[in-house]
């Protein structure tokens, strides 16, 4: 193995749950958001000589994954990940049954609001990396940050009311 | 600092991107504002709530790295030269296409492109090479595995095969070899929506397709060889299906 590519390999390799996770919930065809990653890694191994040493991996990866997401968004409909009905029935203990329903009410959020959740809630980038990685001002990330939350509040709340009725 | 201002700047402050003075005035307001505070904690609980809920689902990664690995160990420098050559030919069969913006056009830039991507730079994919299963694919798109195998009678071999979205919509891409190039054929079952372009043909540097429609079949041919070998193999594969 190479010096790139080991540096790669250690640099770059361990972000692709990462990406996988975010992609699962920007493409609806499990083996499309596959090969979206495949496709950000492949970029980013052909890149990785640009890449800045002091600077956030994760957020570069990330802006990668959303250029080839923009790129091909022509091919890869938006839409949420799905869990099939027979994995979300087996799932019956209340812990497992409220963390189906937070993962729901974000899937039913539009892909804006459901990605600055993700990256900013569940991945930990910043306001400004996410800015950065979605090429917009940092108040839109803002503004849809405060937007998501209030709508994942509103979705779990109508879950729980709708729960407590039947 | 008011409800407003403190509202507004939550997001940074819970991603702890305020600077210190601006963090000291949110701090002060929070110790003021009862409303605002129960606010905050109610966005820090939920945020919680749904990183663990997240994290929590499970996600198999390990083909998916193996694949990129696979992807990295490959010849350089054919990579490059066969990278830049098909991106290329890629943007010039978009230039032409994207202009005409029709569904059939759509379909011929995706066909190139992924041609150039999964045969030409061969990056990993999940391809079925067993031909009983090949057969199977075909039927679960309601395409003959007789008229599949109706190309190797003149000298193309189908060597593996894997569904794919062009424009969206799901088509059965097959991998043809004649010994020296590889050929995708595309294809699409008619009652499923086939694609509106008239048949045609058409050479853009790299990559040359051919289309053809019969009253089952939508299809698309990309290769790299010129000289019509890419209507050569849609006649032997239109008469079939």
């Amino acid at each position: 193995m190479s010096t790139r590519q080991n540096e790669f390999e250690q640099i770059a390799m361990p972000h692709t749950r990462s990406l996988l996770r975010v992609a699962r919930r920007l493409v609806s065809d499990p083996a499309a958001a596959e090969d979206l990653v495949q496709e950000t890694m492949f970029l980013a191994w052909r890149g990785f000589h640009q890449f800045q040493r002091d600077t956030n991996v994760r957020a570069w990866l990330f802006r990668i994954l959303f250029n080839a997401f923009h790129a091909q968004g022509r091919k890869l409909r938006s839409a949420p990940a799905t869990v099939p009905l027979e994995a979300q029935e087996l799932r019956t203990d209340s812990r497992a049954h409220a963390v189906a329903e937070i993962s729901q009410a974000l899937d039913e959020l539009g892909v804006e609001q459901r990605t600055v959740l993700l990256l900013g809630v569940v991945e930990g980038l910043t306001c400004r990396e996410i800015a950065d990685i979605l090429s917009v001002p940092i108040g839109t990330v803002m503004s849809r940050l405060a937007r998501a939350r209030e709508a994942m509040r509103n979705q779990l709340t109508l879950k729980c009311s709708a729960k407590e009725a039947s | 600092m008011t409800c407003k201002e403190a509202i507004a700047l939550s997001p940074l402050f819970l991603s702890g991107e305020l600077d210190s003075a601006r963090g000291v005035e949110f701090e002060a307001h929070l110790q003021a504002c009862s409303s605002c505070a129960r606010e905050l904690r109610e966005q820090k609980a939920m945020d919680a709530h749904l990183r663990e809920a997240i994290l929590e689902e499970p996600l198999e990664s390990a083909e998916l790295d193996r694949r990129v690995r696979q992807s990295l160990v490959r010849p350089t420098r054919w990579r490059w030269i066969a990278a830049a050559a098909g991106v290329a030919a890629a943007l010039v069969i978009a230039g032409l296409f994207f202009r005409v913006s029709s569904p059939g056009a759509i379909v011929y830039a995706d066909a190139a492109e992924d041609h150039r991507r999964e045969v030409v730079e061969q990056q990993a994919r999940r391809w079925t090479s067993d031909q009983s299963a090949i057969d199977a694919i075909a039927q679960g798109q309601g395409v003959s595995p007789s008229g599949i195998r109706a190309p190797e009678a003149g000298g193309y071999r189908l060597e593996r095969a894997k569904l794919c979205r062009l424009n969206g919509n799901l088509y059965l891409h097959l991998v043809y070899s004649d010994g020296a190039q590889e050929f995708s054929l595309f294809l699409r079952h008619r009652e499923q929506e086939p694609i509106t372009e008239p048949a045609n043909a058409g050479d853009r540097q790299n990559e040359h397709l051919a289309a053809f429609r019969t009253a089952a079949s939508s299809a698309v041919v990309v290769t790299e060889q010129n000289g019509g070998a890419a209507l050569r193999l849609a006649k032997l594969a239109a008469r079939a299906l």
